[in-house]
């Protein structure tokens, strides 16, 4: 795995990867309010990442504070609260502003705002939409849940068993999908307005790792699958730059053949 | 019909100061009035510490409240005469938020479906398992995979299946179900709440279904009504797609407006997100309680609490000074083909 040019990944030293950890590549986990430490102010945890980073600790706290600004977060308050003194969304809103404290280039976000209520949600997103222009950033969002990202993303990768199964551009994907398990997913988002009898379940559980069929890993809950889906995994066949893509039967000749 | 009458619930939470023996008085659900009949979906809806939960417990009579009283075909849980705890069991049955916790690790599945069955004298042990397969398949499982298993050995959402099928056990004639759909994976939530739906249908249960997402509620309330409750309080309420359509609160209007669209295929939402985002639970005192987040807050609102009137229409209920429908879409996008 190689991030921005460098060397492999796993050939770094421990050093090295720390480095490109926070500095370039950032990570907000799940229910993140929970791995803020909770017997630490937020100005201390600050400090300590300012620290492990050689940073000047004043210029730390300039960014913090900034990025307080921006997460319309009270530096005041905020940089003074032990964290449990904060709301889950307020929480969640730090974790983000912790790792954008490096100026990274990269962000992995891993479902977060799955635990906030839908209004901190939606301030979550708007800020993190924001901070990705003015910052010249990239996200990578992990999420079960398409509407949420819809708005946001430029690109969409669908995995299923560990595999994609479908990938393009988000408006592309969400208007025209292709996978079964795609069209299932999207099938299975109640509309806000409008007509709910498209709304169908997605039938079947969800694969186990363990025990995964023979042939297309998706082929016991697809609605549309043949034959050739139970013997045979299909591969993601791409267009030619590579920018969309889909690992269905369906989409492929006899041969194998791309006919995207 | 079972009818809540002005009921409120208070707790009196410890706070770790010096004083000794202080403590914080959490109003959780004040002065709701609601009527809820079989046959009827209803959903409830607010963010989460509004008070959701412990109206549903209220009204399973596990929690007893602190004003007000709630009426089970007429008879109230308040006075000395409330119904026998086993009584009010059969008539209400609450599925609760967290399955996981509400369910014995140490006992398999067909002791856990058992249990309420003996327990409740429906039927022998023999007959017991009987209906136990049957729930079990009811809701989606399958009997003979499940039955010798612990709770550990299900799947998130098979274990959400397991606690409705308990649920019906005792053959309620209301279901409760607390966030069904919320720790389960969006692919498998609309399977849950059709099971849920069609065994309502079949045997004339009163369905509530407590969510914070507004696309659950409208699913699951289809025909039926929503409620939407803000810091303990009933601030909206009314058939399920007006409340979509044409909501009235301010606070209704924003929490609609920030459910995230599927670009391009729904109609954008314009934003009338409060300027606060943080739901404050001081600033009781007076005045409209979503007047700190409300971007139509006016003295009137700071000084005197709206009441839950009648609007638009007799069923339509709203509690605001300023309610009246807003535009909430933006540009309606081109249908899905
Ligand atoms: N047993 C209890 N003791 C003290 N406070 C409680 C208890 N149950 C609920 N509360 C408080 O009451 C409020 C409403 O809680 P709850 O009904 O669980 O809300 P919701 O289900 O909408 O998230 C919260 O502030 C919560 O902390
Ligand atoms: S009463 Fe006033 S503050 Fe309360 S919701 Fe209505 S407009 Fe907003
Ligand atoms: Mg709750």
């Amino acid at each position: 795995m190689r991030y921005f040019g460098q060397d492999n990944l796993y050939d770094m030293s421990y050093d090295q990867q720390r480095r490109l950890f926070w500095e370039k590549v950032a990570m907000v986990f799940q229910a993140a309010q929970n791995t803020l430490n909770p017997l630490l102010r937020i100005r201390q945890q600050i400090l300590d990442i300012a620290q492990d980073h050689d940073i000047d600790f004043q210029q730390a706290m300039n960014s913090a504070k900034q990025l307080c600004e921006i997460m319309y977060l009270d530096s005041e308050r905020v940089l003074n609260a032990y964290p449990h003194e904060l709301s889950g969304g307020m929480k969640q809103r730090v974790s983000i502003a912790l790792a954008l404290l490096l100026n990274p280039s990269l962000v992995v976000l891993d479902e977060p705002t799955t635990a906030l209520d839908v209004i901190s949600q939606a301030s979550v997103l708007r800020i993190l939409n924001d901070v990705r222009k003015s910052h010249n950033l990239s996200l990578i969002f992990i999420t079960h849940d398409i509407s949420v990202i819809s708005e946001i993303v430029d690109r969409i990768i669908v995995m299923y068993a560990g595999r994609i199964v479908e990938t393009g551009p988000v408006r592309d994907v969400i208007l025209h999908p292709r996978h079964p398990y795609t069209q299932g997913l999207l099938a299975s988002i109640p509309p806000l307005r409008g007509n709910l009898s498209r709304t169908r379940a997605l039938r079947g559980q969800p694969a186990d790792l363990l025990h995964l069929p023979h042939g297309c890993a998706f082929h016991e809950r697809c609605p549309r699958a043949f034959s050739r889906c139970r013997q045979e995994a299909p591969r993601l066949l791409t267009d030619d730059h590579g920018q969309t893509g889909v690992a269905c039967h369906l989409y492929a000749s006899d041969s194998g053949e791309n006919v995207l | 019909m079972i009818q809540v009458i002005n009921v409120s619930k208070s707790f009196l939470v410890k706070t770790t100061s010096s004083h000794a023996a202080s403590g914080r008085i959490v109003q959780a659900v004040r002065d709701v009035s609601l009527s809820w009949n079989k046959g009827e979906f209803f959903a409830i809806v607010g963010e989460s510490g509004c008070g959701k939960t412990t109206l549903g417990r209220l009204l399973a009579g596990h929690l007893l409240p602190t004003g007000g009283e709630i009426q089970y075909n007429g008879v109230s849980m308040s006075t000395t005469k409330r119904p026998h705890h086993r009584h009010l069991a059969r008539l209400v049955q609450l599925i609760p938020q967290d399955p996981y916790a509400a369910l014995n690790p140490v006992r398999k599945i067909r002791g856990l479906m058992r249990d309420p069955i003996t327990y409740h004298r429906i039927a022998n042990n023999r007959q017991a398992d009987e209906l136990a397969e049957n729930l079990l398949q009811m809701v989606g499982l399958s009997a003979k995979d499940v039955i010798g298993k612990y709770p550990h050995q299900l799947s998130g959402g098979q274990r959400q299946r397991l606690v409705i099928a308990r649920a019906l056990t005792v053959e309620p004639q209301y279901l409760i179900a607390d966030e069904a759909v919320s720790m389960v994976d969006v692919s498998l939530r609309i399977g849950i709440m059709d099971s849920l739906k069609e065994i309502s249908r079949q045997r004339q249960l009163g369905l509530l279904f407590i969510t914070h997402d507004f696309r659950v509620a409208r699913y699951i309330a289809q025909g039926g009504s929503i409620a939407v409750m803000y810091l303990g309080q009933i601030v909206e309420q009314g058939p399920t797609e007006e409340i979509l359509g044409a909501p009235l609160h301010p606070y209704t209007q924003s929490l609609i407006s920030a459910v995230p669209i599927l670009e391009g295929v729904e109609a954008r939402n314009q934003t009338v997100v409060p300027s606060r985002y943080e739901i404050s639970t001081q600033n009781l005192a007076q005045g409209c309680s979503f007047a700190n987040r409300c971007p139509f807050a006016d003295q009137l609102c700071k000084n005197k609490a709206p009441s839950l009137l009648p609007s638009t229409s007799p069923h339509h209920l709203v509690a605001c000074h300023h309610a009246e429908p807003r535009e909430l879409v933006v540009d309606v996008a081109e249908p899905a083909s």
